[in-house]
């Protein structure tokens, strides 16, 4: 994320009041985040592939202590009034564990009253104590990417021709989508089925392919993360971006993923090439000449900033959690 | 007539477009691995000079068959190599990586069983010492679709469980290869026995014309 900018604009304020006691209050760090997504440029090629992060929040609607029995949260003195809802099938908010050792989990809303939320996992493994949850509106693909006259990437008749959009599905695997120009104008999975309403989770990266020459901005505006974030890596594909605004490289996984002797006994990470637009698969090799190689097992590149986003292949149906604090 | 014309170069256009995005298929064979298994010639491990080819055969194979060979270059007979290297990866002698690249749409090796070949020399026709792996397991997988690549990799570690996949060589316990990193056990070449040569022949017949010159004295 060597190009991006954040711009904080968070107000920690100090407060020492000599003699009586010393106090810390501090807002969320609210700011923008700027990624480019490549174009072809002179290169040639037919398309360019770059990651967009989703790394800032949108403002929650509520926060306080919670408890939980089985998937049902009961939120201390809440009196929700915004409809949480599902919305054209896609779930509209999430709910996100602040506290505890269930810090940065989360788990989307499928139902809520006046003063309890449904979530879609159990969570009450890491509620068993009070701890303090959010309740935050989802992002969706078309805050992200534009949509009508404000879309930033490239439009087109089909998926042929238009720029392509792969997010990985709740089942491991990627979907392509593209924005549907014309006559039913809008986003479409790549069979042309409405994907208005898709989200896109805290974490997660927006795989791009980019077929025009020119480069494009795209500028996210949210809250920073005030905790640790998790990302919850499950069995086959997991489209990823640091949980923070801030650079990661290889080396931020090699605790967290399974190595092994070969490429295709390890978890597998897919970043992109920078000189090439495309994806290269590396894995983190064990024993002789252990560290983080190609599929062709010559030396990684372990330098490369892969903030904006990355797809793991999990091979164990065991997660793997990518955890990340921010010191401020 | 020309709208239909128009829509048939668009339909090969979005196919060439969509062929265009989809991604490769990388194979690599190794033996660059955590815990056992180098390749070895008797007790030493094989050095930079020494052959590892990837490939398949055209036909069914088995241990007699290489049995029966008598000459090194025999195991080439119906051999497809599609990645060669030598048994030094990143200066280990006796461990090895090869790989290539299957491009989208041309995957015509899907299913096929892939067999690790190795020899003692710089090719496989003058070794004097051969290797023949593969694994019940080992099957070129369907090349990925999307924009994603993927990779298929396994090394000669499957060998400690279907060792039966050795068709030539033999696998040794406690080869101690790379003690020190945990590296103990092998795969061994195994020589290849020659065809007798002309010259052989020769010597044959000149100690039988001595054998009679001896049995007429008598």
């Amino acid at each position: 994320m060597r190009n991006n900018i954040l711009i904080f604009s968070a107000l920690i304020v100090s407060l020492n009041i000599p003699h009586i006691q010393a106090q810390e209050v501090s807002t969320p760090i609210v700011g923008f985040n700027t990624t480019t997504i490549k174009g072809t440029g002179s290169s040639g090629q037919s398309s360019f592939a770059s990651f967009v992060p989703v790394n800032l929040s949108k403002a929650p609607v509520l926060k306080g202590a919670a408890t939980a029995a089985g998937t049902t949260i009961t939120i201390s003195g809440a009196s929700i009034t915004t409809n949480l809802n599902p919305s054209a099938g896609y779930p509209s908010h999430y709910l996100l564990i602040n506290t505890g050792t269930g810090a940065g989990l989360l788990s989307d809303i499928t139902a809520y009253t006046s003063s309890t939320v449904t979530t879609a996992d159990n969570l009450s493994t890491y509620l068993s104590t009070p701890a303090t949850v959010s309740i935050i509106p989802h992002i969706k693909l078309s805050d992200v990417l534009g949509t009508g006259a404000g879309l930033l990437i490239a439009g087109g008749a089909s998926v042929n021709v238009a720029d392509n959009v792969q997010l990985v599905d709740s089942s491991g695997n990627m979907k392509v989508y593209y924005y549907k120009s014309g006559i039913g104008a809008g986003w479409k999975t790549s069979s042309n089925a409405d994907a208005t309403g898709l989200i896109v989770y805290p974490n997660e990266s927006i795989l791009v392919y980019r077929k025009q020459t020119s480069n494009i901005s795209v500028t996210q505006t949210g809250t920073v993360a005030d905790q640790e974030t998790k990302a919850v890596i499950t069995q086959n594909l997991n489209g990823i971006s640091s949980g923070f605004p801030i650079a990661m490289t290889l080396s931020n996984l090699t605790s967290v993923l399974t190595g092994g002797s070969s490429v295709g006994g390890a978890d597998n990470v897919l970043v992109v090439n920078p000189s090439t637009g495309k994806l290269d698969v590396v894995y983190y090799k064990t024993g002789i000449g252990a560290g983080w190689k190609t599929s062709a097992n010559a030396n990684a590149n372990t330098s490369q900033d892969i903030s904006d986003g990355f797809v793991v292949k999990r091979r164990s149906s065991s997660p793997a959690i990518l955890t990340q604090n921010i010191t401020r | 007539m020309k709208i239909n014309k128009v829509c048939n170069l668009l339909a090969v256009l979005a196919f060439a477009l969509t062929s265009a995005l989809r991604a490769e298929l990388t194979i690599t064979a190794s033996a660059a691995n955590t815990v056992s298994m180098a390749l070895q010639s008797g007790a030493v491990l094989l050095g930079s000079n020494s052959r590892v080819e990837l490939g398949y055969y055209s036909s069914a194979v088995d241990r007699a068959l290489f049995e029966s060979y008598t000459s090194a270059s025999s195991f080439t007979t119906g051999w497809t190599s599609i990645a060669t290297g030598t048994s030094n990866w990143s200066g280990y002698d006796g461990l090895f990586s090869v790989d290539t690249l299957l491009a989208t749409g041309n995957n015509t090796l899907l299913n096929k069983q892939l067999f690790i070949l190795v020899g003692n020399a710089s090719s496989i026709a003058t070794s004097t010492e051969i290797a023949v792996m593969t694994n019940s397991s080992w099957l070129v997988p369907a090349n990925p679709t999307g924009d994603i690549p993927e990779a298929y990799g396994f090394d000669i570690l499957d060998v400690t469980t279907q060792q039966s996949g050795i068709l030539f060589g033999s696998y040794s316990a406690g080869g101690g290869a790379y003690p020190s990193e945990g590296v103990v056990d092998a795969v061994k070449l195994q020589a290849v026995v020659p065809e007798p040569s002309t010259g052989a022949l020769m010597m044959i017949g000149a100690a039988g014309l001595v054998a009679l010159r001896r049995l007429r004295k008598v």
